[in-house]
């Protein structure tokens, strides 16, 4: 079972739709064409929470706001144009960008693909293949690498802080 | 000549009085014109929930397109 609870604001400058098919669930919440230049306060909004079964598959994408996931077993795709990625208990392969905000990631397990805009990313008590980017920010990495796994770390500006734990040997 | 002064600075002072009045009493009016706009108009909902609920099968897939807002994703119902 899947519920999609949606809280809004500026509710008349939205256009929000909720699908089924099959399997399959669609949120779409798309802001009216022609605004532009809206302050905060009057931006449209819709805060999106859903309780889903944890082997669902996610492709998730916000123009501004953040997206945090919570215990999913499957994997994903998750884009966020202006907030933070935060990516909690999860297990499989997940993939994504955030512009302007972090990317936190903890007590995952599996593969991630990460790239933040303007962030620091941020893996702690995970295990896995870890691919971490980000333009102007820090990389923290604190957790174990499985072997054959493909990892890289990339900053433009600021640091890489790996504490690697495990038997296996690395070269880097 | 003095009292004829006086007579006019009174009348005016008067006047101002009366535009001052006549302001604050448009200002009010207009602050509540607006109160009762805001409170009549029917699209803006503010922090109003709306719920929907699927069933799906083991294999399901969650697609959300958003232009703003969070969104979260929790882990809880089973198939």
């Amino acid at each position: 079972m899947i519920v999609v609870q949606t809280s809004f604001q500026k509710a008349d400058l939205l256009t929000y739709e909720v699908t089924h098919d099959g399997d399959t669930v669609t949120v779409s919440a798309k802001q009216l064409p022609g605004l532009r230049n809206l302050s905060k306060v009057n931006r449209p909004a819709a805060n999106i929470t859903i309780t889903a079964p944890g082997d669902t598959f996610v492709d998730i994408a916000t123009g501004r706001g953040d997206i945090a996931i919570e215990g999913m077993r499957a994997s994903g795709k998750l884009v966020t144009s202006g907030g933070s990625i935060s990516l909690d208990d999860a297990k499989g392969a997940f993939e994504g960008d955030s512009a302007d905000g972090d990317i936190n990631i903890f007590n995952m397990a599996g593969r991630v693909s990460f790239e933040a805009m303007n962030g620091t990313v941020s893996a702690k008590q995970s295990k896995g293949a870890f691919e971490l980017a980000t333009s102007d920010g820090h990389i923290y990495l604190q957790g174990e690498l499985t072997p054959g796994g493909r990892n890289g770390f990339l900053t433009s500006n600021g640091n890489v802080v790996a504490e690697i734990a495990g038997s296996q040997v690395f070269e880097f | 000549m003095q009292r004829v002064w006086t007579k006019t600075w009174e009348a005016g002072a008067e006047r101002i009085i009366a535009a001052g009045i006549s302001c604050r009493a448009y200002m009010a009016g207009l602050l509540l014109l607006t109160f009762a706009i805001a409170a009549c108009a029917p699209n803006v909902v503010q922090g109003a929930v709306q719920e929907d609920t699927f069933s799906v099968g083991r294999s399901s897939k969650l697609t959300v397109l958003s232009d703003g807002g969070n969104i979260d994703v929790i882990a809880g119902h089973p198939a």
